[in-house]
């Protein structure tokens, strides 16, 4: 069996498994050695979520500078806390599907690995169908647009980035999902679905900060 | 490496050069069930005030912000495993995160008048 050593002095070995014809048993095809001893594709994704992390932030904090200043409508005026709640529920409930895909994928099973796919796909366009109801539901009833105040546009921004990169891991997850039909993942190739699972993860992380710091608190502070 | 005893699929689940064990499906079962009773109770804690229990006012802000803090440290650490990944991975989120608090201190300090 071919051992690398790595820059840290660790030996990296293949993992054991059944061979699928490019599938080199149960470890990552895409794992190779590097001078940090971490994968370079998982690496490059942290350090993604890492600058991600900041973009958010600065949305969030801009939300939070401009919170009840202005003319109105204000937050607490318009939420509606119980239904913002489930769409909060099904994104934590989507996180879920997505490592249980994972999980399939790693023990190989092809159907249960596509079900939980699909699943998450399709609870993330639940919960982007609720965005449009809310965002609609506010311009329509509420009066409240990105050019109506401080609040709108603050909230319009972070919310709608927010959903703009639900979209994108939703095509990502249906297109691993066309994938998964045609050709099947393997093991060896689970980091394609653990990628895509820490992007998925990432916008569920940031919605569980938004439904705090955007919804719950503004509306506690002003009850 | 986590020692998770791990008995869903017959046997643990690793990858990567080092070993990582995920934890089974039957624990991400679990947690989900703990993150969805999280978001129950901040809604029903949102409301308390509401129903009579006045004095829980001043409250509701920590309480928020650690019921979230729970839910994202567990989703960051079980969901994307960065518990069981590489330390290094945890410095690159962590850095990062600690960037963005300091922002939205910062942000908030000076837009509401708050000087330390």
């Amino acid at each position: 069996m071919a051992t690398a050593i790595t820059g840290h002095g660790r030996v990296l070995e293949p993992a054991h498994g059944d061979d699928h014809g490019d599938d080199h048993g149960g470890g990552h095809e895409h794992e190779h050695p590097t001078s940090m001893g971490v994968n370079s594709v998982k690496l490059l994704m942290w350090t993604f979520i890492a600058s991600e992390c900041m973009l958010f932030g600065t949305l969030i904090s801009i939300f939070l500078a401009y919170l009840n200043k202005g003319k109105g409508p204000f937050p607490h005026e318009v939420y509606d806390i119980p239904y913002t709640s489930v769409s909060a529920f099904v994104l934590l409930l989507s996180s879920l599907t997505m490592v249980l895909a994972l999980a399939a994928c790693q023990a190989n099973d092809q159907r249960q690995l596509r079900i939980w796919l699909v699943a998450t796909a399709f609870l993330g366009l639940v919960f982007l169908g609720g965005q449009y109801f809310e965002f609609t539901t506010f311009k329509t009833h509420e009066d409240v647009w990105l050019n109506t105040n401080l609040f709108g546009t603050s909230f319009f921004t972070l919310t709608g980035f927010h959903g703009a990169h639900v979209t994108l891991g939703a095509v990502w997850l249906l297109s691993l999902w066309m994938y998964s039909l045609r050709r099947g993942i393997p093991p060896s190739k689970s980091l394609f679905v653990e990628i895509a699972g820490l992007y998925w993860h990432f916008v569920d992380v940031v919605w569980i900060v938004i439904f705090t710091v955007v919804y719950l608190v503004p509306t506690a502070l002003q009850h | 490496m986590s020692g998770h005893e791990l008995e869903a699929h017959g046997a643990p689940q690793t990858h990567g050069p080092e070993e990582h064990t995920h934890p089974s499906p039957r624990r991400y079962i679990e947690i989900a069930v703990v993150l969805g009773i999280i978001t129950i109770v901040e809604v029903f804690v949102l409301y308390l005030p509401n129903m009579g229990f006045e004095s829980f006012r001043p409250f509701l802000v920590p309480i928020f912000i650690v019921l979230s803090a729970v839910k994202f440290v567990t989703v960051v650490g079980w969901y994307m495993h960065l518990r069981f990944d590489e330390p290094f991975f945890r410095w690159i989120f962590g850095f990062a995160l600690l960037i963005a608090m300091t922002i939205a201190t910062a942000f908030i300090a000076l837009f509401h008048g708050i000087y330390f």
